[in-house]
């Protein structure tokens, strides 16, 4: 009885084992090298599954473990792209009837009573003023299904933006964009999310989107007729054009960012914009302690190698003595905040909320 | 013992999170970078020898097989617990407790990798075995197999650039062999190096560093008759000169990279790298051009220090063939006496025919090396078995020739039927010897020495 499609499993024989993949994958080495927790052993794993293995629950959770940071895709000596055969197992499994674990199991009937991945409309009008409605700007700023677990980034984010730019928000009816549906493997549902999100994005005169993270950035960027940015880019523009300008920090603080691991500009423009703050030293964080784009997703499946990933991070941040980590990505900073929970001396913020302090 | 016994004995030595039993996580461990496959029935990751000397007392006095792990980068099945039993994986051992640069020594756990290793060592030294060029393998696994690499030409093997190894044997003793300085173990270390976990675990090692190359060139040459490559070695010796690395393509792999073939017909592609003091290099560099200028090439460029990483890439062209096929490979590692060595690429171009697959055949004609990789479709089994049998063949014409087979991989599983046949001698002392150290064949069984001689 095959549960993956023969495609699937013949792009997966390809793989040589050789291993290349595991020594870049930010989860492996922060897990101390444990070989089921690398791209390796998610490629061999369908073919055992389909000549011994019986499919397991353990299975299913062990799907949602990679957070498709694509590190892996690019060391690869044949070549194969190591990620989107993960995903690709994710709705194989799906396809074959399987339900991911935990809240990723809840998203498709979200989807349907509430046009969310997760959270709560209720909840997601709450960041608001409940008489709240967009202007006629043409920027808008998109809060995305997060806006509902973590309405003080939301909050942030947009009270900074408004402090430098004409920026509308469409409010408690938006849609969800479908990144993290489609990052579960749920890839009609995702798909028929994106096009409802792109019609009710068409139904306001819309030239540019600011958007808080960057899975949902990712993802509506497939709308091609949109300009689409990240919070972190819209800010970089003020700074740079002088729009925005910050205090000095009273105190001398010493922070690390935490990225994606292939946010390359991203990260380096956070750098730019908050050693503008005089006071602070950014201190340089290993390689290794970064996310891929898949890590909340990873988390609401209840995966454990993220939770052990930020579990290291917070470990290493109060080794190196840091006041704060800042979290370069919405996303990032809700698994922080809720792993942290009050058992860390390490302040948490992400870049709008820890920049709200020095204006 | 049940095996219930067993997991709460081990989880009392290096605590619960440490051993792993769940299936999905066996299975991560019953496969390397070969195509041999063994579940274990439980994983145990310790974080120091004396975590080992425990578990190996308990494998001991319970008859339970052990195989150590590293990275898992072997290609003959080195770290794959083809009879079951408990999996040692050493990657939690990767404290590099000691690095002495006015001496060129490092001391490191077996768990550490080449490129952690690398990457701790000031911009002027560097650990120069590297099997897989992504510095991924790990110091134990490397000393293990007793790998090479193509700097091996010149900076040896392995167990040319080790001097003290720690190591757990069988009846979980441990044995500090060798010094800071060369000493009278030499023989014992030997003897451990490139055993192929068959006597022991190694968990500790202090290996000999070397100074980056003050200056490089290379010589990126197509020649007509492979004869020429041996050739070339042979007179660069008689003059005094060391050639560093010297690899080559031979003729199968340039048909499939489409390499094209000029009038003249090309039996390899090579590039041959000097490293050294410039006043070296002033002198070698003439002598060299002159004498593979005279053996009439059919294309020689002369490569200055910074373009040279840009062309080993033109002679390590296996996977760039896997992916353009789509397809993957089985191989096999032999060294032979230089003057066979015309003679056995022309069988691997014959078994290729023969057997109707795809080959690329690798050489290090200063080293007698040839790695042979057979090419098949994944899904394709009828294509996978006659790769088998063309590994076979070749393993038998290396007999046949008096080469010897599993240089720079290890003999693992998959040659350990080949190696008795071609060296039954050499099998026979090492069954001896391995009696005498793991009576219970306890350790990594069924690697190197055929089960069924034990």
């Amino acid at each position: 009885m095959s549960v993956f499609p023969e495609s699937l499993l013949k792009s997966l024989d390809l793989c040589i084992k050789c291993g290349a993949c595991n020594h870049v994958c930010p989860i492996f080495i922060s897990q101390e090298k444990k070989e089921f927790l690398g791209p390796r052993a998610y490629l061999q794993i369908p073919r055992l599954i389909e000549e011994e293995l019986e499919m397991s629950v353990d299975f299913i959770e062990y799907a949602y473990e990679c957070t498709m940071c694509g590190l892996c895709d690019n060391v690869c000596p044949v070549g194969i792209q190591i990620s989107k055969l993960i995903l690709a197992v994710r709705e194989a499994l799906i396809d074959q009837g399987y339900v991911p674990p935990r809240q990723v199991a809840s998203m498709p009937t979200k989807l349907s009573e509430e046009g969310l991945a997760f959270g709560s409309r209720e909840l997601k009008a709450k960041w608001l003023p409940p008489d709240y409605q967009p202007g006629k700007g043409d920027t808008f700023f998109f809060s995305t299904c997060l806006s509902s677990e973590i309405p003080e980034s939301t909050t942030a984010a947009f009270h900074l933006l408004r402090r430098f730019m004409e920026i509308e928000t469409i409010g408690r009816e938006e849609l969800c964009c479908g990144a993290f549906l489609r990052l579960a493997g749920y890839k009609y549902l995702s798909e028929g999310a994106l096009e409802e999100c792109g019609n009710q994005l068409s139904s306001h005169t819309i030239r540019k989107l600011v958007v808080l993270s960057r899975p949902c950035l990712d993802y509506i960027k497939k709308l091609s007729d949109l300009n689409v940015i990240h919070v972190i880019e819209a800010i970089g523009e003020a700074v740079e054009s002088g729009k925005l300008r910050f205090a000095n920090s009273k105190k001398e603080l010493s922070l690390g960012m935490i990225g994606y691991c292939d946010s390359y500009d991203l990260n380096y423009m956070a750098e730019d914009i908050l050693s503008q703050i005089g006071g602070i030293k950014i201190i340089d964080m290993p390689s290794w302690a970064s996310c891929g784009v898949g890590s909340l997703l990873s988390f609401k499946a209840g995966a454990k190698g993220i939770r052990g990933h930020f579990l290291k991070i917070f470990q290493l941040a109060k080794e190196m003595r840091l006041n704060s980590l800042v979290f370069l990505d919405s996303s990032l900073y809700l698994i922080g905040r809720e792993i942290s929970k009050g058992k860390t001396k390490v302040r948490i913020y992400d870049v709008p909320q820890f920049l709200l302090r020095f204006l | 013992m049940k095996e219930g016994e067993l997991i709460e004995l081990l989880s009392g030595i290096v605590g619960a999170e440490n051993v792993l039993t769940d299936e999905i996580e066996l299975a991560s461990y019953s496969f390397d970078a070969s195509n041999i496959r063994g579940l274990p029935n439980v994983v145990v990751r310790p974080s120091n020898n004396e975590e080992i000397i425990e578990i190996m007392k308990i494998a001991s006095e319970t008859g339970t097989p052990v195989t150590p792990r590293g990275s898992g980068t072997s290609i003959v099945g080195g770290s794959v617990p083809i009879k079951g039993g408990v999996v040692v994986d050493l990657l939690r051992m990767n404290k590099i407790i000691e690095v002495d640069e006015d001496n060129l020594l490092a001391t490191v756990e077996a768990g550490v990798t080449v490129s952690e290793l690398n990457r701790v060592l000031k911009d002027n030294l560097f650990y120069p075995i590297d099997p897989e060029i992504k510095g991924i393998s790990t110091i134990g696994g490397i000393l293990a197999e007793d790998s090479a690499c193509p700097l091996s030409t010149d900076y040896g093997t392995a167990r040319d650039n080790v001097l003290e190894i720690e190591v757990v044997l069988p009846n979980g003793k441990i044995a500090h062999l060798g010094t800071k300085a060369p000493s009278k173990q030499r023989h014992l270390i030997d003897f451990i190096i490139g055993s192929e976990g068959t006597l022991g675990i190694i968990t500790k090692a202090t290996v000999k560093l070397s100074p980056k190359p003050e200056a490089r060139y290379g010589f990126f040459i197509k020649m007509s008759d492979s004869s020429d490559a041996i050739s070339i070695v042979q007179e660069a010796e008689k003059k005094g000169i060391r050639i560093s690395a010297f690899q080559a393509i031979y003729r199968d792999a340039l048909k499939e990279i489409g390499e094209e073939v000029s009038a003249d017909y090309i039996d390899f592609v090579g590039l041959i790298e000097l490293r050294g003091d410039p006043l070296w290099l002033s002198s070698w560099v003439p002598k060299l051009r002159e004498i593979i200028s005279e053996l009439d090439p059919v294309e020689i460029e002369e490569i200055e220090e910074e373009g040279i990483e840009g062309y080993w890439s033109k002679v390590s062209v296996v996977h760039d063939v896997m992916k353009t096929k789509g397809m993957t490979g089985l191989s096999i590692s032999f060294t032979i006496h230089k003057d066979k060595m015309r003679d056995l690429l022309q069988r691997i171009d014959q078994a290729s025919m023969r057997l109707n697959l795809p080959s690329i055949t690798t050489f290090h004609p200063a080293l007698g090396w040839i790695i042979a990789t057979f090419l098949f479709g994944p899904e394709e089994k009828k294509e996978s078995e006659r790769a088998e049998k063309a590994i076979s063949f070749v393993g038998e014409e290396v007999s046949r020739l008096g080469g010897s087979i599993g240089f720079g991989t290890g003999i693992g599983v998959s040659m350990a039927d080949q190696y008795f046949k071609s060296s039954p001698d050499a099998v026979r002392l090492l069954v001896m010897l391995k009696r005498a150290l793991d009576p219970k064949n306890i350790m990594n069984p069924g690697k190197l020495i055929p089960s069924r001689e034990i």
